[in-house]
């Protein structure tokens, strides 16, 4: 299921172009999902290095991810309930070759398509 | 050098020639027992160590941004090691811009010039101090453009992604939006070279309106640029480029229509670009004898229209007929924005091919 992937690199803020940074998966499929919300503006040409933004204040980042992730949900339910009602078993993909292995969930990866009671 | 008997036996001073007589005597012993002739050597035609040995031959041709020489040694020196010092100049008389190659005892080289147009030559010797003199490639020789097959994997051409880049209104700004063919939140593939990766969707949130944000991949996060060359370094991976269009209420702009023979549309000039478009406007035409004139391909920037291309000419038409002009919003939300070039935010090449860093 999307979650947000565990430690302090996939949620984090990069002070050199002052971009929150948050990595979202998909712990069956392999998908993934990134976040970034520029809290600077007018970047180096050159560098890269953004200026910070004076007013942060209205950025509401766990609202944010909330809201990405109950998209990202909403597609994935959508695909189980298709498999589920035809009886087709999901099967995980290439993708999940992406995936570093910390961050690959061993249960549920090859998801039976049976119908919950 | 050859030591005669004779020669010895004539030497008058008795000390001297008992000596030498001594040594001659030993060295012949040697002889007779080894089956040597240090006394007199056959083989003394060759040159001292430091005199230049003779030429050797280069050949040099040019394909696919690079040289490729070939040098062919002096029969004379096979039993010697023979070092060539290979150079090349844009100048005929190597006057200026001289390059020369490291000392190599090896028989061919390669030199990795693309678009170069030289001359070349070469000059051997034994002990790298004593040259020959020079041997010149006739001729200049042209490396001619490296092919995208010739590069290496990893450089940043020849990659393409099948990427979407959009973006839609979030309040004060936008966010550009990163996804796969199956809408927002799929992944997509990303070729470079010959390696084939699938990399994440993403959402970039708080970017400004009235920009035209380049985005690119690092390997973990996407970076959203200015301008295109700003994604051009080696550790990103060009993505796309995306209209990012004021939110509010959209400017319309306005067209005429350009007549030929027979009241034909052959143009459609727009008079005023509008404003805070994001998507193609629709057009029809208050008419009262012309029919069957259809306008072509809209080019969108910046939330202007810039152009219209031809269409069906139609016939008919007169000087007096208007073009009406509504829509121009994507998806029929205002603000936010949209790809550039209508093909999904993706870079394509200048032949129109997907996947290039030409937008």
């Amino acid at each position: 299921m999307w979650q947000k992937k565990p430690g302090h690199d996939h949620d984090h803020v990069d002070g050199r172009t002052h971009t929150h940074n948050i990595h979202l998966f998909n712990s069956v499929t392999g998908a993934e999902h990134n976040i970034h919300i520029l809290l600077g503006v007018d970047g180096c040409p050159t560098c890269g290095r953004a200026y910070p933004k004076n007013d942060l204040g209205h950025i509401d980042p766990k609202a944010i991810v909330d809201e990405a992730l109950a998209m990202l949900r909403e597609n994935h339910a959508a695909v189980l309930a298709y498999a589920e009602r035809h009886n087709i078993p999901v099967k995980v993909g290439p993708l999940h070759a992406l995936i570093p292995d910390g961050h690959k969930l061993h249960q549920g990866m090859l998801v039976p398509a049976r119908r919950q009671k | 050098m050859a030591l005669n008997k004779a020669q010895v036996q004539a030497i008058k001073d008795v000390d001297i020639r008992n000596a030498l007589l001594g040594m001659y005597d030993e060295l012949d012993s040697l002889h007779q027992a080894t089956g040597t002739n240090f006394l007199n050597p056959v083989n003394n035609s060759q040159s001292g160590a430091s005199a230049p040995p003779p030429q050797a031959s280069l050949s040099v041709v040019g394909s696919n941004g690079a040289f490729s020489g070939s040098i062919t040694n002096p029969s004379q020196s096979i039993n010697k090691t023979l070092w060539h010092e290979v150079s090349y100049s844009t100048s005929s008389s190597f006057s200026s811009g001289v390059t020369t190659l490291p000392l190599t005892t090896a028989t061919n080289f390669q030199v990795s010039a693309p678009g170069q147009n030289v001359y070349f030559r070469l000059r051997s010797s034994y002990d790298k101090k004593n040259w020959n003199s020079y041997t010149f490639q006739s001729g200049s020789v042209a490396a001619g453009l490296q092919s995208s097959a010739a590069t290496e994997p990893n450089v940043p051409l020849n990659q393409t992604n099948y990427a979407n880049v959009d973006s839609k209104a979030a309040g004060s700004s936008a966010n550009v939006r990163v996804y796969g063919t199956a809408g927002p939140g799929t992944m997509y593939p990303s070729v470079k070279g010959s390696q084939e990766s699938i990399l994440p969707s993403a959402t970039v949130i708080g970017v400004p309106f009235n920009t035209n944000p380049v985005v690119a991949y690092d390997g973990q996060n996407y970076q959203v640029r200015s301008t295109l060359p700003e994604v051009f370094a080696d550790h990103l991976t060009p993505v796309g480029t995306v209209s990012v269009v004021g939110s509010g209420t959209v400017t319309l702009p306005t067209v005429s229509l350009v007549l030929g023979t027979g009241g034909a549309v052959i143009g459609w000039n727009v008079t005023s670009q509008g404003n805070g478009l994001t998507g193609p406007v629709t057009l029809s035409i208050n008419t009262t004898g012309g029919s069957g004139a259809t306008p072509g391909v809209q080019t969108i920037q910046n939330g202007k229209l810039i152009s219209i291309a031809p269409g069906n000419p139609g016939a008919g038409y007169s000087s007096g007929d208007t073009v009406n002009v509504s829509g121009g919003v994507f998806s029929g939300a205002t603000g936010g924005g949209r790809s550039i070039g209508g093909n999904g935010g993706r870079f394509v090449y200048a032949d129109g091919t997907t996947g290039g860093l030409n937008s």
